[in-house]
């Protein structure tokens, strides 16, 4: 089975987010990681790779720095990786020059798992374009896969329900935290300084979409907590109750 | 038939979705003040004359719908009918409500009609020209602020972030769209509904959420928490330990690698405040929160802090508020 990853490098949000005099983000403060939910995707794609053999292809768009966090987490069990320069970094163009890629280098894939969103950027929109390009069958936030031949069934988070899913592959589907433990990377296999084999490949813009004007500002901080410290409980939720009924939050 | 804005309205057992009586009273407010020509389209099984009318008293003068009990199930196939009406009404603004349900189609309908897609906007100042929208990005800390300069875009909102609106009430022109039967498709097949033991409401719909965390010791505990989740009408929710150690579903977890929530109140038991989580709260209206330590980090968040223990605070909380509800009725 040829199973391919979608993996983002995106900053770490534990890290400090810093923003100098400019209202930029200080991205010298920063730390660099996998995405959280890429690393659920990466290590169900080896488990199936461990269980039908087969191959584990990374798709990522980054820069050069990038080229780092995919040599540390293909240690887990990737086969090779296709790293893709580009300055975009909107879903949209991302979508699109992954599925341009795939098409070109690995379009006979039987599988593509990603995660199903993206902690910096919370827009989780990724997967379902690159499955729309792409023309495969779509299943986002699954937290359990089963491969039966052609046909793959998931178990999807659903509103009041999960749902069980079966698509054909070839498809797209999304994890979600819960579907399996992460492996760490072999230690040997980080410490092994042969190169991983990862393709760079630059990306030419030649978009023409019209896009919107982003700017990101620090989020402000909340107005003053009003504590109460009171060692008597009855007393403590009195004070409270008052509180909030002259603030009109009761 | 042509548009500015296309709402895309989620109902459930006859009766509209909250967050979509928001954002069709909020446009509903634009179309009648501005001129604006705002169109909701309603699709799915058991559409009634109710919910028609339920739309057009939320301001709103035309309503597409297409009858269907087989699109619930196919996010694929309604992405295709979202895009293809889309394409007739050429909306400016096609907007969607962050919902389990619209986060499987939205990106596909954004692909297929070549337009950028803004998710969970917390905050949109509409005009016909120029449309700013506010979301929350890494992990909560920063702002993204975004400007629509005359692009076709979509979005999709938040609940309870909105607000309603009053308006003046419309009896709404239905168009009842119909498609040829829809393509009988082997790619997308649901065999089965695990139905959770508590059908509880999606935490991100929540009004009042009581958020629990590891200052809960046992899981009988959760009585006592459930108690005062009844007084208020609010939906439980916890931090991912509390998740981890199966408390609580992981669907209701909030933070960081759960869901990002907006209740109008929040009152978080036992939680010490770890970036992680308040990544998930911090857009509440009004957060309370309760923990033995003066020092916890989650006063920092609130509005409102009580420096003591659970055990003690949440019965006589539960007590005071219960009797509160009782002297408003």
């Amino acid at each position: 089975m040829k199973i391919l990853v979608l993996v983002k490098e995106i900053i770490d949000t534990n890290s400090k987010i810093v923003f100098n005099k400019q209202k930029k983000l200080d991205e010298s403060q920063v730390k660099w990681v996998v995405n959280l939910y890429d690393e659920y995707a990466l290590e169900e794609a080896i488990r199936i790779k461990e269980q039908f053999g087969g191959e584990v292809v990374i798709y990522s768009v980054g820069n050069d720095r990038t080229k780092d966090t995919l040599n540390y987490i293909m240690s887990m069990g990737a086969d090779r990786a296709v790293l893709i320069k580009s300055e975009l970094t909107d879903a949209k163009s991302v979508s699109e020059i992954l599925a341009k890629q795939i098409r070109e280098k690995d379009a006979d894939f039987d599988l593509i798992l990603a995660g199903w969103i993206g902690i910096d950027w919370n827009r989780g929109q990724v997967p379902g374009r690159v499955s729309s390009v792409l023309e495969v069958p779509f299943v986002n936030v699954v937290i359990d896969i089963d491969i039966n031949g052609k046909i793959v069934t998931c178990e999807k988070e659903g509103e009041s329900s999960n749902e069980i899913i079966d698509v054909q592959l070839p498809a797209l589907i999304t994890v979600q935290r819960g579907i399996n433990e992460p492996r760490y990377p072999s230690v040997l296999s980080i410490m092994d300084n042969t190169e991983k084999k990862i393709e760079i490949v630059d990306n030419i813009d030649q978009s023409t979409t019209k896009k919107a004007i982003i700017k990101i500002e620090p989020e402000k901080n909340r107005k003053k907590t009003y504590m109460i410290n009171e060692s008597d409980p009855e007393l403590a939720v009195k004070m409270l109750m008052k509180k909030m009924i002259a603030d009109k939050v009761m | 038939m042509s548009c500015d804005v296309l709402v895309i309205v989620e109902h459930n057992e006859g009766r509209l979705k909250n967050v979509s009586s928001e954002i069709l009273s909020f446009f509903g407010k634009i179309a009648t003040d501005n001129g604006v020509k705002v169109v909701a389209f309603i699709f799915g099984d058991h559409i009634s004359e109710k919910l028609y009318c339920d739309i057009g008293k939320l301001g709103i003068r035309e309503i597409v719908s297409h009858v269907n009990n087989e699109l619930d199930e196919q996010p694929g196939l309604v992405a295709g009918m979202i895009a293809d009406l889309a394409k007739k009404v050429k909306p400016k603004l096609i907007v969607m409500a962050n919902t389990v349900k619209s986060r499987d189609s939205a990106p596909m309908i954004a692909q297929k009609l070549d337009i950028e897609m803004f998710s969970d906007i917390l905050n949109i100042d509409y005009k016909k020209t120029v449309i700013n929208l506010a979301r929350l990005v890494y992990g909560g800390k920063a702002i993204e602020k975004i400007k629509l300069l005359n692009q076709q875009a979509l979005i999709t909102v938040r609940p309870n972030v909105l607000g309603n609106d009053e308006n003046e009430a419309f009896i709404p022109t239905i168009t009842k769209l119909k498609t040829n039967e829809l393509p009988r498709t082997q790619t997308y097949l649901t065999k089965a509904k695990i139905t959770k033991e508590k059908v509880q409401k999606p935490i991100n719909e929540a009004d009042v959420i009581i958020a629990i965390g590891r200052g809960l010791r046992r899981v009988e505990d959760l009585i006592m928490v459930n108690d005062l989740a009844r007084v208020v009408n609010g939906v439980i929710g916890s931090t991912r330990p509390v998740v981890d150690m199966g408390f609580v579903r992981r669907s209701h977890q909030i933070g960081q690698s759960g869901r990002s929530v907006s209740p109008r109140l929040a009152i978080l038991l036992g939680i010490s405040g770890q970036i992680q989580f308040v990544a998930g709260i911090s857009k509440a209206k009004t957060i309370i929160a309760v923990n033995k330590d003066s020092k916890a980090t989650i006063f920092k968040s609130a509005d409102y802090g009580i420096v003591g223990d659970i055990y003690s605070i949440v019965p006589i909380l539960t007590r005071e508020l219960k009797k509160l509800k009782l002297q408003n009725r």
